[in-house]
C-alpha cells in the first residue's frame, strides 16, 4: 500500500524529522488561506498522486502570486494527473500540498528497503547531481549499507553513509539522528520502502527532508491500524479495473476472448497461447479458491457487460479451487446477463465431474476439451462461429 | 533418496487442526506421507486424524523423531513456527500459508541463515516427490514417479508442467512449488543446486514468470554450475506493457523483469526455452531421444 507525500510526511513530523512547514487541502480556497498562514513570498503547490514523476507532469509548481495559485489548485483538484509512471489514465487528485519553499545548498537521496535474500535493511544514498539550480537523480551508483536486522542500524553505518554520500561534517549530527529515526519508522510501521528521494541541506544549514515515498506491507495493515486508515482507493482504480471489488484478479484488454482462469502464472499463460494461436484476449478474470458462484456470476456479468466478447475459454487447473462453483457461476452469469456465445473448457482438479455434469446438463453450448492446446484453439475458433 | 523429502521422511503438520490444514493433511496421508504427528498448541495430548497432537514441535520431535514438517497456521503465527520448526532442528519445513508479514519474513530469513535449514515457501503449494510424500496441497493424481526434477514459482502453471511430463511418459522426481512471495525460503537456485546433485534426477524444468529478478539471478548459476539439460517456461511471454497485474505489477517490456529480458539471459546461459506449457512435455522428451 502506497502513502500520500502529505502522509509520508505526517508520519516523519510525528517521528521529529525536519520538513518544510506545509498543509493539505482539498479546495482552492483552502489552498490560498493555507498560503497566507504559512507567510512568505512563495509558495510550492504539490498535487498529491500516489505516483512519482509528478514535477515533469505539471504536479508540482511554484507561486509567488496567490491568485495564480488558486487558478492553478482550481485546475488540479478534482483532475486526473497523468505522469510516466501512472499513464496512460494518470491519477486523480483530491488532496494539494501546499508548502513553503526551500533554498538548496545541496541535495541528496536516501532509501530504505529489505534485501530479500539476506534478510537485513538495506540504506542506499548519494548526492544529487545539480544542473542549473535544479536537482537530478546521482549519476553514480548509490552507496549501500545494510543493516542486520536483530543489531540495528549502527552509528558506524551511519558515518559511513554520511562520508560516502558527502555529507558536511557540521551536519552529521542531524544526519544520524535522520538515520536512526527512519529506520526505526521503517521497522515500527511495517514499511516496504522509504525512499526519500530529495533530502537537503538547506542554505539556513538545516537537514530536511522536501519529498519522499513510503510503501507499508499489506499484509501488516492489521497490526498497524492507524496506517489501514490511510489507504485511498481512489488512487488504485488504474491498477485493478474493477473487478477488484469482487476480490477477484482482473485483467483488462482489447480482444473478443473472456478467460477465466485462477493464479496469476496460468492467466499469463493462457494470454501467452491464445495470441500465439493468433486470438486476442478481451479480459482474463483469475479467481481464488475462496470464489462463491454469486461473486463470480457478479463479476462474470460486469466484465462482459462492458466488454463484448465472442468466446469464453474456462481455464482451471489446480488443486484448491472447486471446479463445480467455477462452472456454476459463469453458467450463472450467462444465463443472467443474456450472453450466448459459445464457451470452451478446459477443468482439472477437485470436484471436476460435478463441474462436467453441469457442463452437460446447460442450455448454453459448453464444449469440454482435455489437452490445453486443444481448448485454446477451440476458442478461438469459437469466436469466428 | 529424493531432494528435500521422501518416502521415510517422517512429517508433522503445524496446524494440523485447523481447517485448511486438516482438509490438506488428510489428502497427504492418503498420498502416502509418512505424517507422524500434529503440532496446535494448547491441544496437546489429543488425537486428530488418528495422528497424536502436540504442544510444542519439541516434544512431537522427542515422541515420534520427525524431520521434516509443514506449517498451515495464521499468518500472526507463521514466523513463530517456522522458528519453532529450526529451533528444533527440523532441516525440511514447508510453509503454505499466505500472507505473513514481510518484517516476520526478514527476521526468519536472517535467523536461519546458514542453519542449514531449507525452507519452502511461504504462500506456495509445497513439495511432492511423486509416489513417495506430499507436503503442500497439490493435486496428488496428476505426478507420476520419474526422472524429471520440476521447480515453479507460478503455482497453477507448475500443475501444468507435472500433468505434461507425466502424459509424455517421463514422469518427475520431485516438484517444488517455491511461491512468489517477496521474502522467499529456497529459490531457484537452492532447489537446482539439489536437482542437479540428484542422481535420480536427469532433468530439470525451470517455471517462471514475468516481475522481480529471481529467474535473471538464476541464470549466471545455470551457466555456470548446471550441466543436466534444462528447460524453461516463461509465463507473460504475451503480456501488454504498461498494464497491471496483482503479483506482478506493472509489466515491462524490456529490461530486468519482462518476459523478454528473462528468456534471453535463461537461453544465454544454456536453458531451453519453450513459448507455450504445453511445449514442456515434448521438448523435454527431446533431450532424452536426441
Amino acid at each position: 500500500m502506497n502513502l500520500h507525500e502529505f502522509q509520508a510526511k505526517s508520519l516523519f513530523r510525528e517521528a521529529g524529522i525536519p520538513l518544510p512547514f506545509g498543509e493539505v487541502v482539498e479546495s482552492a480556497s483552502a489552498a490560498v488561506e493555507a498560503a497566507g498562514r504559512l507567510g512568505g513570498q512563495q509558495w510550492i503547490v504539490k498535487a498529491q498522486v500516489h505516483a512519482g514523476a509528478r514535477a515533469a507532469a505539471g504536479g508540482v509548481r511554484c507561486f509567488s502570486d496567490l491568485e495564480k495559485l488558486r487558478r492553478y489548485a482550481e485546475g488540479m483538484l478534482g483532475e486526473r494527473l497523468i505522469t510516466t509512471e501512472n499513464a496512460p489514465d494518470g491519477q486523480p487528485v483530491n488532496h494539494l500540498l501546499v508548502e513553503q519553499p526551500c533554498a538548496i545548498k545541496k541535495g541528496y537521496c536516501l532509501n530504505l528497503m529489505f534485501d530479500p535474500q539476506r534478510g537485513e535493511v538495506i540504506f542506499q544514498g548519494g548526492e544529487l547531481t545539480s544542473v542549473e539550480g535544479s536537482y537530478a537523480p546521482p549519476s553514480s551508483a548509490l552507496f549501500r549499507v545494510g543493516v542486520n536486522r536483530f543489531s540495528g542500524l549502527q552509528n558506524f553505518q551511519s558515518r559511513q553513509l554520511a562520508v560516502a554520500m558527502g555529507v558536511d561534517k557540521a551536519l552529521w549530527p542531524p544526519f544520524f539522528h535522520l538515520t536512526h529515526t527512519l529506520y526505526q519508522l521503517f521497522i515500527e510501521k511495517d514499511l516496504l520502502l522509504i525512499e526519500v528521494d530529495t533530502l537537503v541541506e538547506s542554505e539556513l544549514g538545516e537537514m530536511m527532508v522536501l519529498n519522499a515515498r513510503v510503501q507499508v506491507d499489506d499484509n501488516a495493515l492489521y497490526r498497524q491500524p492507524q496506517l489501514a486508515q490511510l489507504e485511498d482507493l481512489s488512487q488504485d482504480d488504474f491498477h485493478h479495473d474493477h473487478t477488484h471489488s469482487h476480490g477477484l484478479g482482473f485483467i483488462s484488454m482489447e480482444g473478443d476472448i473472456s478467460c477465466i482462469v485462477n493464479g496469476t502464472g496460468l492467466a499469463l499463460a493462457t494470454l501467452d497461447m491464445i495470441q500465439l494461436k493468433g486470438g486476442q484476449v478481451a479480459n482474463i478474470i483469475d479467481v481464488n479458491n475462496e470464489v462463491s458462484i454469486e461473486t463470480l456470476a457478479e463479476a462474470c456479468g460486469f466484465v462482459w457487460q462492458k466488454e463484448h466478447c465472442k468466446s469464453i475459454l474456462i481455464n482451471i487447473v489446480g488443486g484448491i479451487v472447486q471446479c463445480n462453483i467455477v462452472a456454476a457461476g459463469v453458467l450463472e452469469a450467462m444465463r443472467r446477463y443474456g450472453v450466448n456465445c459459445p464457451v470452451v473448457a478446459r477443468i482439472e482438479g477437485s470436484l471436476v465431474e460435478e463441474a462436467k455434469l453441469l457442463f452437460t446438463q446447460a442450455e448454453q453450448r459448453v464444449a469440454v476439451v482435455q489437452a490445453l492446446d486443444d481448448a485454446i484453439v477451440a476458442a478461438v475458433k469459437a469466436v469466428d462461429s | 533418496m529424493a531432494i528435500l523429502a521422501d518416502k521415510n521422511s517422517r512429517v508433522i503438520c503445524q496446524g494440523m487442526t485447523g481447517t485448511e490444514g486438516s482438509h490438506h493433511a488428510a489428502q497427504c496421508i492418503a498420498y502416502g506421507t509418512n505424517l507422524v504427528a500434529g503440532i496446535t498448541p494448547g491441544r496437546g495430548g489429543e488425537r486428530h486424524l488418528g495422528r497424536p497432537i502436540f504442544d510444542t514441535v519439541n516434544e512431537a520431535i522427542e515422541a515420534t523423531n520427525a524431520n521434516a514438517s509443514m506449517i498451515f497456521v495464521p499468518p500472526l503465527q507463521a514466523a513463530d513456527a517456522i522458528l519453532e520448526a529450526a529451533d528444533a532442528g527440523i532441516k525440511t519445513i514447508v510453509c503454505i500459508t499466505r500472507g505473513i508479514p514481510a518484517h516476520d519474513m526478514v527476521k526468519v530469513k536472517a535467523t536461519i541463515r546458514g542453519c542449514g535449514v531449507n525452507l519452502i515457501g511461504p504462500n506456495c503449494p509445497g513439495i511432492i516427490t511423486s509416489e513417495e510424500t506430499k507436503l503442500g496441497i497439490m493435486p496428488s493424481t496428476i505426478h507420476k514417479k520419474g526422472i524429471i526434477g520440476i521447480v515453479s514459482r507460478a503455482d497453477s502453471l507448475t500443475y501444468e508442467a507435472v500433468m505434461q511430463t507425466s502424459r509424455i511418459g517421463l514422469g518427475q522426481t520431485t516438484t517444488v512449488g517455491i511461491g512468489s512471495d517477496f521474502v522467499m525460503g529456497m529459490d531457484f537456485i537452492d532447489v537446482i543446486k539439489l536437482f542437479e546433485r540428484d542422481r535420480r534426477t536427469k532433468g530439470i524444468i525451470l517455471v517462471g514468470e514475468i516481475g522481480g529478478d529471481l529467474e535473471e539471478r538464476t541464470a549466471q548459476y545455470i551457466a555456470d554450475e548446471v550441466r543436466k539439460p534444462i528447460l524453461s517456461y516463461i509465463a507473460g511471454v504475451m503480456a501488454p506493457p504498461g498494464k497491471y497485474i496483482g503479483g506482478v505489477g506493472m509489466i515491462q517490456s524490456s529490461g530486468v523483469g519482462s518476459a523478454a529480458y528473462k528468456c534471453a539471459v535463461l537461453a544465454e546461459a544454456g536453458v531451453q526455452i519453450v513459448q507455450s506449457p504445453t511445449e514442456l512435455g515434448p521438448r523435454m522428451l527431446e533431450f532424452f531421444e536426441g
